[in-house]
């Protein structure tokens, strides 16, 4: 029977299996799978919300651009990922011909919803008939909001210090003041220390104090659960792209220091627009030498530039070090943020967000300085120019 | 300065390779336990103290490399060394000429990894008795081409993403024996690696990446231990360069400071006392770490600071009916952490030159 044995090893050797099975959060690929499952939800009256990409009309599918749960009452909570306008589908199946749903992180300056009853905050609350067997709900920016100038702010790394993300969700307030409409938000990952789900809730909690919506990916400490997506069940998608005036924005899930084959796989397709601007954020700076930090496989880390690069990105924006730094040398300008709290082993840290303000077909970046309490630093947010790290000519005359 | 560190660099200075004179094995290894235990003990503790920065990561993941790959080998070198620590002339050094196939297949239903395939030439070249040109150059392919699927559930799981890699090295050495008595050889290395990597795109959409590594002022120091064992390193500052396809053409941008270039290894030489098949055998085994993971290929250390490159272990047997005969060498390689894998070699090797 010893010729048996090359035979069960060539067998052996055939064992494949699907991706995520079992399942490893920590595995870019699993929190691909999960945050496109948990972009759509059926609940037990067999009615089926699903979340839509707001650039097609397609409804017999759906795309990971937000996430739906069930409250406790069995109305539907619906998070979009984005900023700008969304899609959602309904589809009522064998379901009642009413539904409840509630829209969170929608821009309060996106006119009422069809269904819409109740506004708190960024959250939308629906009372929604299914007269037909499938029910879209879209949401868009007022054209006028994108007439003139626009502002979109940017940070990272909470980790253990959500108190002074609290402070520059309140900062957020005074953007909204100044007359150029703010249109949101990118927090680019480690928003946990530890990557519990009770970290996590708290900072959702904080940004419900937030004037505009926040888009989110994921960072290293966001991902340590092997046994739950936590980050994608909380937040909803690491990987996504949307429009936002004329600008895109793609925000890459780098938690695990490399990407997902799949993303590798779709990057053209997320990069590629028509729009004025084009803006790709993670969490890992992807450049080689000092801010290469966390990469895991730098040849994915190389094809993510080249292809922002192809595509006539105009800045890659990330966090992982606690610091904010510019590097224009690099094939795309890249700033990193993260300064949302993160410790930064200073007596006096540079908390605060960059402000990204679009006009025309110039994109200017500003550091906003939100000083903790008492630190000696503070009057370093009234210097003005020092603030303004460099400003970014349009690159792509699309 | 930390305890450690201290004892670490007095270990070395103690060790009677500072002193320029020949040590026994014996207190050779021991220095270089000692020494190499303390670099562990220091780049570990900077390492995590760091925090997210490649700034004060970097170095620290090098002296880490440095030091665990010192301290394992020699005392490993302790474990197998037999008393005979004698050198001798046969011994299965690098092959002027080698092919070798590596490992592929994928866990995954429907995906692809191919196995890369990698021609070496490393021609000798002698000046006298005290410097040697070697002129290294590799080339590499792969076996197939690398296939991923889309695993989003609501899709058909069609292939997400194709890729092939080709690949060129340019490696040329200049190697100086300063005194017959030192057990120190210093060498010169400076490399250039290239890749193609060709990626063809789930909307039909294609892009060549092409990645450089500019290594150029590459130093080494290999430390003789005994006649059969050695503990070299290669460090020097790297660059690396991008370039890619677009639709008029290609564009590519000024080579950016990367991070440290480290190749450590330990080697131990094996005298084979009876025949193989017939033949005169030796054979070598390397144990190392190179820090870069320009293939893809490393130690994951949850994301956090800088990176870990591969470990990897090489073991080459030498056959030949006499010195003044051509010889063959096989070779198995591991490459040991996250997108590593097994390889198979051969290599033919020539009369051996006289003196060494």
């Amino acid at each position: 029977m010893r010729w048996l044995a090359p035979v069960v090893l060539l067998g052996l050797s055939q064992c494949t299996r699907p991706e995520c099975t079992p399942p490893g959060y920590w595995i870019p690929e699993c929190r691909v799978i999960a945050e496109n499952e948990l972009a759509q939800l059926k609940n037990s009256d067999g009615v089926e919300v699903r979340f839509q990409d707001p650039n097609t009309s397609r409804t017999g599918s759906w795309e990971a651009t937000g996430l739906v749960q069930l409250a406790d009452d069995g109305s539907f909570l619906a998070r979009v990922a984005g900023l700008g306008g969304f899609r959602l589908s309904v589809h009522r199946n064998d379901g009642p011909g009413q539904v409840a749903i509630s829209i969170d992180n929608v821009h309060p300056d996106i006119p009422p919803l069809d269904g819409e009853v109740e506004r708190v905050g960024l959250i939308r609350r629906l009372e929604l008939s299914l007269t037909e067997s499938v029910v879209e709900i879209r949401g868009e920016l007022p054209g006028s909001i994108c007439a003139g100038a626009y502002r979109i702010a940017a940070v990272a790394d909470i980790q253990t210090n959500p108190l002074q993300f609290g402070r520059i969700i309140e900062e957020l307030h005074n953007e909204e003041a100044d007359g150029v409409p703010l249109l949101g938000m990118l927090l680019l990952g480690d928003v946990a220390e530890l990557g519990t789900r009770e970290e996590m809730q708290y900072v959702a909690d904080l940004m419900a104090a937030s004037p505009v919506p926040i888009a989110l990916t994921a960072g290293n400490h966001d991902v340590y659960s092997d046994r739950d997506a936590v980050f994608n069940e909380v937040f909803g998608p690491g990987n996504h792209a949307f429009d936002v005036c004329d600008a895109r924005v793609v925000l890459v899930d780098t938690g695990s220091g490399y990407l997902a084959a799949s993303i590798r796989g779709r990057l053209n397709a997320l990069m590629k627009t028509d729009r004025q601007f084009l803006i790709a954020g993670m969490h890992h700076p992807p450049f080689p030498g000092r801010t290469s930090s966390g990469w895991t496989k730098e040849d994915q880390a190389q094809q993510l530039v080249a292809e922002l690069a192809a595509n006539d990105g105009d800045l890659l924006l990330a966090g992982h070090l606690h610091q904010r730094l510019q590097n224009d040398n690099t094939p795309v300008p890249q700033i990193i943020v993260g300064t949302a709290g993160a410790s930064q082993f200073a007596v006096d840290p540079d908390y605060g967000f960059l402000r990204m303000t679009f006009e025309d077909k110039k994109l200017e970046t500003c550091f906003v300085s939100v000083p903790a309490p008492g630190s000696p630093g503070g009057h370093e947010r009234k210097r003005g120019p020092d603030n303004c790290p460099f400003t970014v000519g349009a690159q792509n005359g699309k | 300065m930390t305890r450690p560190c201290i004892i670490a660099i007095a270990l070395l200075l103690a060790s009677p390779v500072a002193k320029g004179e020949p040590a026994p094995p014996g207190k050779a290894r021991a220095a270089l336990v000692g020494a190499g235990a303390g670099g562990l003990a220091v780049g570990t503790a900077w390492f995590f103290v760091a925090g997210d920065s490649l700034g004060a990561g970097d170095p620290a993941s090098v002296m880490m490399a440095v030091g665990a790959v010192g301290a394992m080998g020699a005392t490993l070198g302790a474990v197998v060394s037999s008393g005979n620590e004698t050198g001798f002339d046969d011994r299965a050094a690098t092959a002027p000429v080698t092919v070798s196939l590596g490992s592929g297949g994928s866990y995954y239903i429907d995906e692809e990894i191919p196995s890369p395939a990698t021609l070496s030439l490393q021609p000798r070249f002698w000046f006298g008795s005290r410097v040697r040109l070697t002129l290294g150059a590799a080339a590499h392919t792969t076996v197939g081409s690398t296939v991923d699927v889309d695993w989003r559930p609501q899709k058909s799981f069609d292939t997400a993403l194709t890729a092939s890699h080709q690949g060129l090295d340019i490696d040329p050495e200049i190697r100086l024996y300063p005194d017959a008595d030192l057990p120190l050889e210093f060498a010169v290395r400076p490399m250039v690696h290239m890749r193609w990597d060709a990626y063809e795109y789930m909307d039909g959409g294609s892009r060549m990446v092409r990645r450089t590594q500019i290594v150029p002022v590459t130093a080494g120091v290999r430390w003789h231990l005994s006649g059969r064992q050695r503990f070299e390193n290669f460090i020097g500052p790297r660059w690396d360069a991008l370039a890619w396809s677009t639709r008029n053409g290609s564009e590519s941008a000024a080579p950016l400071f990367g991070p440290i270039y480290l190749d450590t290894r330990y080697t131990y030489d094996i005298p084979h006392n009876k025949p193989f098949l017939g033949l005169n055998a030796s054979s070598r085994l390397n144990a190392g770490y190179i820090h870069s993971n320009f293939d893809g290929s490393g130690f994951d250390v949850v994301a956090i600071i800088g990176f870990m490159g591969p470990f990897y272990l090489d073991y080459d047997l030498r056959l030949r009916r006499a010195p003044e005969r051509w010889g063959v060498q096989f070779g198995a390689q591991a490459t040991v952490g996250e997108g590593g894998g097994m390889a198979m070699s051969i290599g033919a090797v020539p009369p051996l030159r006289s003196g060494r």
